[in-house]
């Protein structure tokens, strides 16, 4: 793992798998939180309502922004395979980091500010 | 399965097959994600209520769609655990390990996913 150099599109693939392994974490929590709408009315309600409190905004934030950098990422990587090939693969990650960069702050506004 | 995790990624493994999969999936994923998240968030409510689900969820196309978006995430999922786990220089040993406990978090997505979907509402 640490025998590669840090090139760019090395970096693109080493955040590629931890958001992935991060996905994979939130997925688990989050089909355990929504179990409760099949136990009753009442705990799926209290839930939602705790989960709705800022410290767990500020942790949808940082869900944002993996599921942003993945997706889009994953995108630039289909480009890469299907459309473009190598050559643009640098600056189509750049466009593609800045464009999920923007949008989780655009997210995080929504999120945590303008609430 | 024809996943070998040895070759996996090479043409010994199928691994073009997983490749494809793997953007295809990911892309309608993408797809199925921004539904998801509209769903849920532009209700006009603080947060989702149990009766707002219990109306989406009457309809049984929902159901098929939800069950659909799980399978789909828990394949792309074990699949990008398994590229990961075999594209790293680590002991077989540790590479099943990690791959068990990945297969484990999968099923239990899946079983438990499957029956909240359709034990309500029914």
């Amino acid at each position: 793992m640490f025998d590669y150099k840090l090139h760019v599109g090395t970096i693109a693939w080493l955040f590629h798998r931890i958001s992935g392994l991060v996905l994979i974490f939130y997925l688990s929590l989050h089909i355990w939180v929504v179990h409760y709408i099949a136990e009753s009315p009442e705990k799926f309600d209290a839930l939602m309502a705790f989960l709705a409190q800022p410290i767990f905004k500020l942790a949808e934030v940082g869900l944002m922004a993996a599921i942003l950098y993945h997706s889009i990422n994953g995108f630039r990587i289909v480009l890469v395979d299907y459309v473009w090939g190598n050559a643009n693969q640098k600056v189509l990650f750049w466009i593609s980091f800045g464009i999920s960069t923007v949008l989780t702050l655009i997210g995080a506004y929504f999120l945590l500010i303008s609430h | 399965m024809t996943t070998n995790i040895k070759y996996n990624g090479s043409a010994k493994s199928g691994g073009i097959k997983h490749w494809f999969f793997q953007r295809w999936t990911g892309m309608l994923l993408i797809c199925m994600l921004i539904t998801h998240f509209v769903i849920s968030h532009f209700h006009g409510h603080p947060y989702v209520t149990y009766d707002m689900v219990m109306e989406r969820l009457a309809n049984p196309v929902w159901k098929f769609f939800d069950l659909s978006f799980l399978y789909l995430a828990a394949y792309h999922g074990i699949m990008g655990v398994l590229a990961v786990v075999s594209d790293y220089k680590i002991s077989a040993i540790l590479k099943v390990t990690i791959y068990s406990v990945a297969m484990a978090i999968m099923a239990y997505i899946v079983i438990f996913g499957t029956i909240t979907i359709l034990s309500v509402n029914v």
